[in-house]
């Protein structure tokens, strides 16, 4: 149940103003300028992104350029922050940290993207079952490549799954409108351009490594089990984010204890287990309320069909929610690096709110 | 999540055990790792990334069904 339906809406308003300034003292407290100004700068984009979002609800003629902004600011932008921030902590240089932060801002768009397809059926989720009781609630986002999005999915994916069979039998007007969406091939050219913002994102990073951490590459044992262990590296991060088929050696560091032969999902597991740890000793889940890494895998598994590099020969299985010409592996690649073909997203980080 | 005002911690906690994919988190650090390594600060932003994604669901809620409630005076009866 959504928190607000149980503590009321002031409080979650002012539980979220709390969380706010927490984010901010732990900001403060790594004494990064950088990152400071980077997620900070982030948060006003965000808030500019809800209230365009909110300005423009029930606008039948939104334009798909105007929906990239939208989705531009109210999710990439904290992806590409992340990223960003992340890499300005670990002292990457310049070229560095705009290499994370466009792969970031990339994968943002391609999740929000997906997001918004497989919430109307164009996956494995139950045909719209995550939408439909909003439904005609509220249309925020209409364009040509993809539906409104009304947006508490996000909050009820995370609030939990307290359905009732009783309660998610889907409207005649919803079906009808899921109808008119799947008919005119909404739901691929969304997957398709999400495929090929995720293909930017990778792009993004290519060639990448000696540039992100020229010291890796002499400090790691290469020769130590090179065979096994690339291929397992490699596995591990495309189930991670997909991203790194091109420098499988810098990417995870041996703490991880990988071994030959060992099985990915398992050290995938491992990673996702050292992450919730040190999440946990930043309070971040609290109390010791660890979440159990099968969950985790599971949920993020969700996402993974949209990283798939083509070609590659790991045995895990494409979920049914990929894009075709991922899922057959034989449809021709629209775009090999992405970037070319892509919509413009506007650049918001050149908006200048103090002048 | 720490606060002698109970309702913060009691929010916070529903909202911990809701789950979540804790992608963006994870960008930070994988990131830190690219660059060269994570260390105290790179888990430090990996939380705040969180708590600010966190606080954008919590506020979004309240927007999304103050818009539902505004939406249904407009619904044929």
């Amino acid at each position: 149940m959504a928190a607000h339906l149980i503590w009321g809406a002031p409080s979650s308003v002012l539980v979220g103003d709390f969380l706010f300034a927490r984010a901010f003292e732990l900001m403060v407290e790594t004494g990064a300028m950088k990152a400071l100004e980077i997620l900070a700068r982030a948060s006003r984009v965000i808030a500019e992104g809800e209230v365009l979002q909110l300005t423009r609800s029930h606008d039948l003629n939104l334009s798909q350029a105007m929906y990239l902004e939208i989705i531009s600011a109210k999710t990439a932008e904290l992806f590409a922050a992340a990223a960003e921030a992340g890499g300005v902590s670990a002292g990457a240089d310049d070229g560095g940290a705009a290499a994370v932060r466009a792969y970031g801002l990339n994968l943002g768009l391609a999740f929000q993207l997906a997001d918004d397809a497989l919430d109307y059926g164009g996956g494995h989720r139950d045909p719209g079952q995550e939408r439909w009781r909003r439904f005609p609630g509220r249309h925020r986002r209409r364009c040509r490549c993809c539906w409104p999005s009304p947006g508490p999915a996000r909050a009820k994916r995370r609030s939990g799954s307290g359905r009732s069979t009783a309660t998610t039998r889907p409207t005649p007007d919803f079906r009808r409108a899921r109808e008119l969406i799947v008919g005119c091939g909404a739901l691929e050219a969304t997957l398709d351009l999400a495929a090929d913002y995720a293909e930017a994102a990778k792009a993004a990073l290519q060639g990448s490594r000696e540039r992100l951490a020229p010291w890796r590459s002499k400090a790691w044992p290469i020769s130590r089990s090179a065979g096994g262990l690339s291929l397992l590296l490699r596995s591990l991060g495309r189930v991670l984010f997909g991203i790194w088929s091109n420098a499988p050696r810098l990417q995870f560091q041996p703490e991880l204890r990988l071994e030959r032969g060992a099985n990915v999902d398992v050290a995938c597991k491992s990673l996702i287990q050292e992450v919730l740890i040190n999440q946990n000793r930043h309070r971040l889940i609290g109390h010791g309320h660890l979440q159990s890494p099968t969950t985790l895998y599971r949920a993020w598994s969700a996402t993974q069909c949209l990283f798939v590099p083509e070609n590659d020969p790991s045995p895990i299985s494409v979920p049914e929610c990929a894009p075709a010409h991922i899922r057959d592996r034989q449809g021709p690649r629209r775009s090999p690096t992405g970037t070319s073909t892509l919509p413009a997203v506007p650049d918001i980080r050149r908006a200048d709110v103090r002048g | 999540m720490q606060s002698p005002v109970s309702v913060i911690p009691a929010l916070a906690d529903h909202l911990i055990n809701a789950g979540g994919k804790r992608l963006r988190p994870l960008l930070t650090v994988a990131a830190a790792r690219l660059c060269g390594g994570v260390g105290d600060a790179a888990w430090k932003l990996a939380a705040a990334v969180e708590f600010i994604h966190t606080a954008t669901l919590l506020h979004d809620d309240v927007v999304d069904s103050s818009q539902l409630r505004a939406a249904a005076r407009w619904q044929p009866t």
